[in-house]
């Protein structure tokens, strides 16, 4: 494993805000790191950052201590922060330069990702002058401008605009294509759900969740089977059976444990309706979410 | 290991020096650094231009006339009049509704009555604006007219005559080894380093406060250690504040050896010339920068203890006061006496030694050992805070709501 977090520990007095917890990630993968507000998220990668001190565990990177002295890491907070009066251009290179570039090679880069993400107007601009969406994209560069092997990205696409959002979301396809290895904090399950292979859920500061994606949905007990007809009878049919079905206009999802027998059960149903479309679906990840912290709906 | 940590040490110098030179460009770069230091320099051009300004008043004002009556045996002329100060018509008599509509249309500056008693000579000023110079003179020449009156009716040798009228030359002496108006240059010196340590010193705790509340220290601190992060913020902006006192004493020397501005003997600006020599002026540059160490650091630290800048005011109070306690004490203290106890103790306190030294180095009161001494004091305090800080720092900078000393030493333990 490449990246591994072994048994971590941290407390604030009394209160436990994470409890040995254990990830493994390895090189060129992403992952979802989920949690309710307060769940630990923050104070875990916090202690990979070495922001603050763990009370217990191990943070590796490739066998060795996880650290920037040994890993070049790229971090895009939740809470964005950037020097208001300074100019976009300056901003970045200075953070460029302090990833360990020179100036010059800052500077290229600097203006290819300002090129990149359409904000080249805006290199000689004081970040104040800025609308909030282009500081992000900012944020964002200043966060990978120095080709990190390891990326954190909190909550990278909140506040943005629909545009924005698919201009950044390609920035962060692009990095899993260079293989990356990444971890992603978001609130927004759809874009865990796109994004990642493996996913961790935290829940009071514990580890309920760590696993591919794949493995985390086939494991639960059941899937859902959606079945497209015009004939208005399945219903009937699906209460007097006792189905734990939801219908929208001609469309069923049927909730079906997955014990059943799953092609029995569309020849069943064929051989009664006619049936204009038939799909197989996992759980979603905003489902298990909810159902593993006992949360409200977030997304 | 050791070559690691060479390593981690060539990394933190030059991510120091990567912060200093960032921060010194970004505090010149800004419009009310530009325009101070426009107003430093016109403030040099003012001040060597002023002797020759007040000139150009006194000589474009229109000569002042004055009125006397004598009603005395003296024989008073109006040349020798003349002689003491502006024109002179001596007249028989007046009336004095006349004479106040007179000064009332600026025709007269001052009316005389001078009238002699069975005892004593009596000189009545007649004045909108008494003008102590003009009246001295008057009463000089008055009492010389008397003398030679005396020694003309009782018929006095005239050597005797001769030595009654040597005339007294008065010269301001100082009390110390300095200029005589080296007051003034000290007054000048230590409002200076006042105003640069509490304007920068504030500086660098609302930059790091900023940070803070912007949230853009979480993400420096994961590229840069807290106190190569925190020294060279306060380089950066010290640099910028030594940069635009060079400006200002480069613009006065550069005044005073292009010779353009007519300096007269015994001015200010000639005491300033004759008293800021190379020496005095390194030990100025390191006295200044000292102090301004000393306080920046503290300015630092409370800056790191607050969440946002609003705060600062009430969190940095305790150091403005320390601050302005030492300036009260110099001006209380050791400016008037500065061979005096206040003076040799203050000169081996960090907070005051600064400004204490300075003087004493303006007034010659301090000897070379005794400056190197108070050195060291100051370069060990320096040390303590830099060692108080990196326990402090580190720790203030990522807390996002604002701490106590108390809850930060807490954090330490």
């Amino acid at each position: 494993m490449t990246f591994q977090i072994k048994n971590l520990n941290k407390s604030f007095g009394s209160k436990i805000a994470v409890n040995n917890i254990s990830i493994e990630l390895k090189e060129g993968q992403i992952l979802g790191m989920l949690g309710r507000n307060g769940a630990g998220k923050t104070t875990t990668i916090r202690m990979m950052l070495e922001l603050i001190p763990k009370d217990g565990g191990q943070i590796l990177w490739k066998g060795r201590p996880f650290s920037k002295k040994n890993v070049k890491i790229g971090y895009l907070p939740e809470e964005r922060g950037l020097y208001a009066k300074m100019n976009v251009l300056d901003q970045i290179i200075y953070f460029g330069m302090l990833e360990g570039m020179d100036r010059k090679e800052a500077k290229k880069e600097a203006l290819k990702w300002l090129e990149k993400l359409e904000i080249s107007y805006a290199a000689k601009k004081r970040t104040e002058q800025l609308s909030k969406g282009n500081q992000q994209k900012v944020q964002l560069i200043t966060a990978i401008i120095h080709d990190p092997e390891f990326i954190i990205l909190d909550e990278p696409f909140s506040g943005l605009d629909p545009v924005n959002a698919d201009m950044l979301k390609s920035v962060v396809k692009e990095l899993i294509a260079r293989k990356k290895t990444i971890i992603f904090c978001s609130h927004q399950m759809d874009q865990v759900e796109s994004f990642c292979s493996q996913i961790c859920i935290l829940k009071d500061g514990n580890l309920i969740v760590s696993d591919e994606l794949a493995n985390v949905k086939s494991s639960y007990d059941y899937r859902y089977l959606e079945l497209e007809t015009a004939a208005t009878h399945l219903k009937d049919y699906l209460e007097h059976k006792k189905y734990d079905f939801t219908q929208d206009n001609n469309r069923y999802k049927l909730r079906i444990p997955r014990s059943e027998k799953i092609y029995q059960l569309i020849s069943e149903f064929g051989e009664k309706f006619e049936l204009h479309g038939v799909s197989l679906k996992e759980p979603s990840l905003h489902e298990i979410f909810i159902e593993r912290t006992g949360g409200e709906v977030i997304a | 290991m050791k070559s690691s940590l060479n390593g981690q040490g060539a990394k933190s110098l030059r991510n120091f020096s990567i912060v200093f030179s960032t921060v010194f460009k970004e505090a010149v770069k800004t419009k009310p650094y530009l325009y101070i230091t426009l107003g430093l320099v016109l403030l040099s051009v003012l001040l060597f231009a002023s002797p020759a300004i007040l000139n150009n008043f006194n000589q474009d004002g229109p000569e002042e006339t004055y009125k006397l009556v004598n009603h005395t045996s003296l024989e008073l002329s109006e040349q020798g009049l003349a002689q003491v100060s502006g024109n002179w018509k001596i007249i028989d008599g007046v009336r004095m509704e006349s004479i106040k509509e007179e000064i009332k249309a600026d025709e007269l500056s001052g009316f005389f009555m001078l009238e002699e008693h069975a005892d004593m000579m009596k000189l009545d000023i007649y004045m909108p604006k008494v003008n102590n110079e003009l009246v001295v003179g008057l009463e000089s020449y008055i009492e010389q007219k008397k003398i030679e009156s005396i020694v003309s009716s009782q018929s006095v040798d005239p050597v005797i005559l001769q030595a009654l009228n040597t005339p007294l030359q008065s010269d301001v002496q100082s009390l110390y080894e300095s200029e005589p108006n080296a007051l003034m240059i000290v007054y000048g010196l230590i409002t200076i380093m006042f105003l640069a340590i509490s304007t920068y010193g504030n500086n660098v705790a609302t930059a790091i406060a900023s940070e803070k509340s912007s949230r853009v220290m979480e993400v420096m601190i994961t590229k840069v250690a807290p106190i190569p992060m925190m020294y060279g913020k306060i380089l950066g902006i010290g640099m910028a504040s030594l940069v635009q006192l060079f400006i200002f004493i480069g613009a006065l020397l550069l005044w005073a050896n292009l010779g353009i501005f007519d300096v007269p003997e015994g001015s200010f600006v000639q005491t300033v010339i004759e008293t800021i020599t190379w020496g005095t002026a390194f030990y100025i540059l390191i006295f200044f920068i000292i102090g301004y160490f000393i306080y920046a650091t503290l300015f630092a630290i409370v800056g790191s203890m607050v969440s946002r800048p609003d705060d600062l005011s009430s969190a940095t109070m305790p150091i403005v006061i320390l601050l302005m306690a030492s300036l009260a004490a110099e001006m209380l203290f050791v400016m008037d006496y500065p061979e005096g106890m206040m003076a040799n103790v203050t000169s081996y306190i960090p907070f005051t030694a600064p400004m204490s030294v300075l003087i004493r180095i303006v007034y010659n009161t301090i000897a070379t050992g005794e400056i190197i001494i108070s050195l060291l004091v100051m370069l060990a305090f320096i040390a303590l805070f830099a060692a108080m800080a990196a326990k402090i720092y580190p720790k203030g900078v990522l807390k996002s709501d604002s701490l106590t000393f108390k809850q930060l030493m807490q954090l330490n333990r």
